[in-house]
């Protein structure tokens, strides 16, 4: 009782205080703004129902009185304004009215939540105002930045309150730490520092702009940072910075909670997502008898239609030096006018199982798509796929993915959000200022993408910097909020207990099955992508000085057979000329050919860490019977060839492709040889993969 | 519902909320999408090709849901897939509403707030 009386009294007195201020020489804003302060600094926790209903009639009359006041210094500095309008004294005013503004909407929202309390107001009101407010939000305007690091930031004098829920009182927690920043309070002389602007929107002047440096994050929220970051410059979009705030301000909170917490955390790997390596190989290229192709045999696969290739017509090309082949599928004909959506590719049925091709003579070095003209037209070809699935489509892939790895995947994400669902029911703060860093960090991040050593910076500076500044707003607003004693984010010795004991565990047990789905997930997507696989192919010659002939083919591949390791691949045709030359010996049917191949593969020491690509060898054996050499002294019906095939990964998505072949003849000489070829392949695609997994490290 | 930014709407007590996903460019690679509502997984109510999810507003007002959304590229996917990822409530400010997840982009993770800040009808 005596307690109650005396902060009965207390409150009195200041109320009092604030009510004679006017008449002393100290600026009354000042005064009250001070009073304020210690009135939302008093614990009530312990006060009877009627202290509380005085207490909080006396911070509402403080909170009107301080508002008349600060109405008057915006209309003040308003006034003054005008007059140094142009002065080198105009940035001084204006910085100082917008954070009087900024004080003003911080206090409207604080009075508001008292109002609903002493039941002056009801929920709907507020709500309306609320909406309006969050409306203003939408599109805060953000001047340009200044960048003077000893400036005092907008929220010097905004302390952070919120309704607490049953009774919409300001807490002790909730209130005891004023949001008074400037950056010599919280900078250490030797920490970098982050530039921060003293304009900001309303609402943002509840939260601190980060201006310390995060000191030792753990390795998941650098993790998500940088990619967020990397996100942020490249698509030049201050959005992509918080992307992903509820789980960086969970982990910053388990940081920052105990030192167990803290080790738990930092012992944690980051999260790699499943399924996605660099990619291994790709079958592209001239058919094996084109002048500039290495290997003897014809792979069963056709060219799928790659993304850029819509974009730019639905083609795809590759250009070995000797012949130019453009590559397509009916499915991506179709997407050119339906659009390449993934239930499209659906709809478009037995389409996505055809692919075509057109390969071309080179002979303009400098333009080669002058070279796809009919003059240079060597050959073109239509395949069909007829068994066999190798993509992540088929049906046993999709069973296997939902039993096996989406739990895992799930459990993950629920372990991610009991967290959050704990830290948002266990602290009266963290609802609070987890929206204000999804509405304002992106002000934050737009404003320091506009100061000149940011434009000036190369794209890994420019990600440092805004990883930096994303850091360093965790740091300050969650880290800091809950290692200060009174913090709004202070966690109770059970809180901690549970993050120690309970959610850490977990977060930590659900990243391990994650690591044995990615094994899983690796071999099922290996043994996926060596399956059979049959196509039908048909080709057709054209031949500038001879008959243009047609050559159908069946085209077999299998992987996980009895000669594993080795891949076999097998293909057997028959060709036909269009129109037989009688007066060259030629038939309808032209020939009949069969080839086998063994193809195995070995690590490579000459790509890079995350370039998975591996050297790839394969014997050949081909048979030919050419019909119209029968009976010609000088040339062999029956060929046969041996070869060695190597591809060679490089970095950067170069490769070396050579071959070494022996044949008794070739189809216009009865002479047996030894030919070499080798050339340079350069798999853009991969090099963009490369690319892009080094800016991830 | 009222848009604040792509990541952040503003919803009332009782609204039902629609997010409707379209994969692009995909070809024959399987698009993926794990989704958590709070903390409990939020079924796709859609197909593998036109994921959907779907939602009611049950947290008081002030408080916020979480939708926390894993996009998957396997590998194979062209480089320009994207997910185009519709948000819709009821009477909709400043919409459409939603964002995209490309292969291009590091970040694969989507935590959407929505805050029960909208009076109720």
């Amino acid at each position: 009782m005596k307690k109650s009386l005396s902060l009965y009294l207390a409150v009195s007195l200041i109320l009092l205080n604030s009510l004679v201020c006017v008449a002393q020489t100290e600026n009354p804003c000042d005064s009250l703004r001070r009073d304020i302060q210690r009135v939302e600094q008093m614990d009530i926790t312990k006060l009877s129902p009627s202290l509380r209903e005085i207490y909080k009639e006396s911070l509402l009359k403080l909170y009107r009185q301080f508002a008349n006041c600060l109405d008057g210094e915006i209309a003040a500095s308003s006034e003054m304004q005008v007059k140094v309008k142009g002065t080198a004294a105009a940035h001084a005013v204006e910085t100082r009215i917008v954070s009087l503004r900024a004080e003003k909407a911080d206090l409207e929202k604080k009075t508001l939540i008292l109002e609903i309390a002493l039941n002056m107001k009801d929920a709907t009101q507020a709500q309306d105002v609320s909406a309006e407010r969050s409306a203003k939000i939408e599109t805060p305007k953000v001047e340009p930045a200044a960048t003077s690091p000893s400036s005092v930031v907008s929220a010097a004098v905004s302390p952070v309150i919120v309704n607490n829920g049953s009774n919409g009182m300001p807490s002790n927690n909730d209130t005891a730490q004023p949001a008074a920043t400037t950056v010599a309070d919280t900078a250490p002389s030797s920490a970098p520092t982050v530039p921060v602007s003293t304009q900001l929107p309303a609402q943002c002047s509840d939260l601190i702009p980060g201006t310390t440096a995060y000191g030792d994050p753990p390795k998941l929220l650098i993790d998500i940072v940088n990619r967020q970051a990397a996100d942020v410059v490249q698509s030049n979009d201050s959005l992509r910075a918080v992307r992903d705030v509820p789980q960086m301000a969970a982990y910053t909170i388990f940081d920052a909670a105990s030192a167990k917490s803290s080790q738990l955390l930092h012992s944690l790997e980051p999260y790699q997502y499943l399924g996605e390596t660099a990619r291994t190989d790709k079958q592209l290229g001239g058919p094996p008898k084109s002048d500039g192709a290495v290997s003897g045999i014809e792979k069963p696969g056709f060219a799928q239609l790659l993304g850029l290739a819509i974009e730019h017509g639905g083609i795809t090309k590759e250009n070995d030096g000797t012949n130019l082949t453009l590559s397509t599928s009916l499915y991506s004909l179709y997407a050119m006018g339906e659009g390449d959506t993934a239930e499209n590719y659906q709809k478009a049925g037995f389409l996505n199982r055809i692919g075509l091709a057109a390969t071309f003579a080179v002979d303009n070095k400098t333009n080669e798509l002058a070279n796809a003209r009919r003059n240079n037209l060597s050959e073109w070809s239509a395949k069909v796929r007829l068994f066999g699935d190798r993509s992540t489509r088929s049906a046993k892939f999709q069973t296997f993915f939902k039993d096996k790895i989406e739990p895992a995947v799930i459990s993950r994400l629920e372990t991610l959000g009991v967290s959050i669902e704990s830290l948002q029911g266990g602290l009266k703060s963290y609802v609070e200022i987890q929206r204000l860093s999804r509405r304002c960090l992106p002000v934050f991040v737009a404003d320091r993408m506009k100061q000149d050593d940011y434009l000036k910076a190369t794209d890994a500076d420019k990600q440092a910097i805004i990883a930096t500044l994303i850091l360093s707003h965790l740091r300050a607003n969650y880290f800091d909020r809950v290692q200060r004693e009174n913090g709004e984010l202070k966690l109770s010795p059970e809180q901690i207990a549970q993050i120690e004991n309970d959610l850490l565990p977990r977060l930590r047990s659900a990243l391990a099955n994650l690591v044995k789905a990615d094994a899983d997930l690796k071999k099922e997507l290996d043994d996926l992508s060596k399956g059979p696989l049959a196509t039908f192919a048909y080709r057709n010659f054209r031949i500038p000085n001879g008959s243009d002939y047609s050559e159908t083919k069946f085209l077999f591949e299998q992987d996980k057979g009895l000669f594993r390791p080795l891949k076999l691949v097998g293909n057997v045709g028959l060709s036909f000329y269009n129109k037989p030359d009688p007066l060259l010996n030629q038939k309808r049917l032209r020939d009949i050919s069969g080839a086998l191949s063994f193809e195995g593969s070995s690590k490579s020491p000459f790509t890079e860490a995350e370039n998975q690509s591996r050297i790839t060898y394969a014997f050949v054996g081909s048979y030919q019977r050419l019909f119209e050499n029968r009976r010609l002294a000088d040339r062999k019906p029956d060929i046969a060839a041996f070869q060695f095939v190597m591809e060679i990964p490089f970095i950067r998505g170069l490769s070396l492709p050579l071959s070494a072949t022996y044949a008794n003849a070739t189809e216009e000489e009865r002479k047996n040889h030894v030919r070499f070829n080798f050339g340079m392949r350069l798999d853009t695609d991969k090099l963009f993969e490369l690319l892009k997994a080094a800016s991830n490290r | 519902m009222r848009k604040i930014n792509e990541i952040d709407y503003e919803v009332r007590s009782g609204e039902e909320i629609k997010i409707e996903v379209t994969p692009r460019n995909f070809l024959n690679n399987l698009p993926s999408v794990q989704t958590v509502l709070d903390k409990n997984k939020l079924p796709n109510s859609g197909t593998v090709d036109t994921p959907k999810f779907e939602f009611k507003v049950t947290k008081p007002f002030n408080d916020t849901h979480n939708v926390i959304m894993e996009f998957r590229f396997f590998d194979g996917t062209p480089s320009n897939a994207c997910y185009d990822v519709a948000i819709s409530g009821e009477n909709d400010e400043g919409c459409p509403c939603g964002l995209q997840v490309c292969k291009a982009d590091q970040t694969r993770e989507v935590a959407i707030g929505f805050d029960v800040l909208l009076p109720e009808n």
